[in-house]
């Protein structure tokens, strides 16, 4: 028996699900349509679906897009291995100042970039890694240690030391029970944080403005916003870049997106 | 036996380097050149103590402007998309069919870079095309209909509402989290008691969701104090810096202007706001995580 409530209540679901995809519907028709039928009626269903305009703002965009994959995918790795080995210490290999240098790290999380803004723009500039990829994906590696180190030492501390001592008894080393014990029973924290990390970096737009604001290293943030520039009311471009520019994440949440909201939902309740 | 005292420490040093050497040591050195007078060009050599901190608080009409607009924007934050966000979580805590399907799209925002976000919403608002003025025109409110970026008065307020698409997702999110945390016994020894639906909410649920609420208050006057890109795409802190925030303020000041020194000041001003939100927080979270 499904009590009126409950219709009511599924109903003001679905409206506001409905409300809450507007905007996305938005930029989906405009990149269909042409202007001339944009500024005629620009929130009707197009006439003619055409892919003209996914053509060109894919040639304005595709440089961008690339570097994005360039920076991206390594930064990703990278941050979240070099966590884990922090996390792994932190949280198993116990010692004098573990729970120091976790809050250390962690206090990482609250501090914005601007604070660090001008003196890492120079600390680059002298490393002459400004307007380069692997200048960024220090700086992803870097800024990314607080909330993988974070979540993953979370982690690691609830699996349950004796795995640890039978291995250890077993002659396992300290880098075997690392990579044969701790890393695979951690599969979905390592799941969860590298698509974060993912989705972060990939969503950057502050650190590919000040590091590398050009068409030949800038990330995907800065081709868009360039596009806003150059194809200035040109709405059907414009929405069109923006939906390829989405493509990466919202694959990976289309096919992880349990992980997603269970990392929010375990990283927020403890 | 050697290996294995130095073993953890071998295991921390490259996430701490990376981490020391480039998020600590700038932060550290914000502080320090933000006491000289510096054009990022020539040498560091002009000390003026605290004088860019006086200039500041005493003399900047611009940075007290970013700062009340940023004041402004922390407000609203947690009322508007904190409540929505605590709304929805409520319904969806109901344990209905599709759930996993009105979870994903309420939390789809949240993937977006707000560069996108800031896309979307600059259409929705364009004056003449935008769906918000045609729906104002089609319900026969003419008069409220106006240029949302463009006009003074509302600007903050129209970037504002479009940053709190994706902040009432996520708020949804711990929400959901905190309320899926309290235990159904509770909720039915209050129904059994008699209690009503929104004596239960007042005096069970929402003390019982306070580790969600500290989470999302912290987290909200955090991101609204170092907001930047969202602005920096719909509006650069126009028109006439009616919608300059903070960050926005201090990376005008530092990389266009050249006055670096002047720029550590105002992102110092802005890491102690974050932090003096945080510190409370960050201690609760790790006081719990003491005994890793």
């Amino acid at each position: 028996m499904v009590s009126l409530q409950r219709i009511i209540l599924y109903l003001l679901l679905v409206v506001i699900c409905v409300l809450w995809l507007v905007p996305v519907f938005g930029i989906i028709i405009a990149s269909f349509k042409s202007m001339s039928e944009i500024w005629t009626d620009p929130w009707s269903f197009p006439k003619q679906i055409t892919l003209r305009y996914f053509v060109d703002a894919w040639k304005a965009l595709s440089p961008f897009f690339i570097n994005s994959v360039i920076i991206t995918i390594p930064a990703t790795l990278l941050s979240v291995f070099i966590a884990s080995l922090a996390a792994y210490s932190l949280a198993r290999l116990k010692f004098v100042a573990s729970n120091l240098i976790f809050l250390l790290l962690v206090s990482g999380l609250i501090i914005p970039g601007q604070a660090a803004m001008v003196p890492l723009y120079h600390l680059i500039d002298k490393m002459k890694m400004v307007n380069t990829y692997r200048g960024l994906i220090l700086i992803h590696i870097a800024w990314g240690q607080p909330i993988c180190v974070f979540i993953l030492a979370r982690f690691f501390a609830t699996i349950p030391s004796e795995l640890q001592d039978a291995a250890s008894i077993d002659g396992c080393s300290v880098i075997g029970i690392y990579w044969r014990i701790i890393m695979p029973l951690a599969k979905s924290s390592l799941a969860v944080i590298l698509i974060f990390q993912f989705t972060w970096i990939w969503n950057d737009f502050l650190w590919g403005l000040i590091f590398a604001n050009t068409i030949s290293h800038g990330p995907i943030n800065i081709g868009l916003s360039r596009i806003k520039g150059e194809y200035l009311a040109v709405w059907n471009v414009q929405s069109a870049g923006a939906l390829l520019a989405i493509i990466p994440t919202l694959i990976v949440f289309l096919l992880f997106q349990k992980h997603f909201v269970r990392g929010i939902m375990t990283g927020a309740i403890k | 036996m050697k290996m294995k005292k130095i073993t953890p420490y071998l295991f921390l040093i490259p996430s701490l380097f990376f981490f020391g050497f480039f998020v600590l040591y700038p932060t550290i050195s914000s502080v320090y050149v933000s006491f000289y007078k510096w054009d990022g060009i020539s040498p560091i050599t002009k000390f003026v103590g605290l004088t860019h901190y006086k200039e500041l608080f005493f003399d900047d009409p611009y940075f007290l402007n970013a700062l009340k607009n940023n004041i402004i924007w922390i407000v609203i934050f947690l009322i508007f998309p904190t409540s929505l966000g605590l709304f929805i979580a409520i319904m969806v805590n109901e344990n209905i069919r599709g759930e996993n399907v009105f979870k994903s799209i309420i939390y789809f925002p949240m993937t977006l870079s707000f560069i996108v976000v800031g896309l979307i919403w600059t259409w929705i608002y364009e004056p003449r095309l935008g769906i918000l003025n045609s729906v104002l025109k089609t319900i026969g409110l003419d008069s409220l209909a106006r240029p949302w970026l463009g006009s003074r008065q509302v600007v903050l307020y129209a970037v504002i509402i479009a940053a709190s698409w994706p902040h009432a997702a996520f708020c949804m999110v711990v929400f959901l989290a905190g309320l899926r945390a309290i235990p159904v016994e509770v909720i039915e020894a209050a129904k059994i008691d008699g209690a009503s639906a929104w004596q239960s909410f007042r005096h069970i649920i929402l003390p019982l969701l306070r580790p969600a609420l500290t989470i999302v208050i912290a987290i909200t006057i955090i991101v609204s104090s170092k907001v930047f890109s969202i602005v920096y795409l719909m509006t650069m802190g126009g028109p006439a810096r009616s919608s300059e925030v903070l960050a926005l303020y201090m990376y005008l000041t530092s990389f266009l202007q050249y006055r670096k020194g002047y720029g550590c000041a105002i992102a110092v001003v802005i890491f102690l706001i974050v932090f003096s939100v945080a510190i409370p927080y960050v201690k609760r979270m790790t006081e719990k995580e003491a005994e890793l």
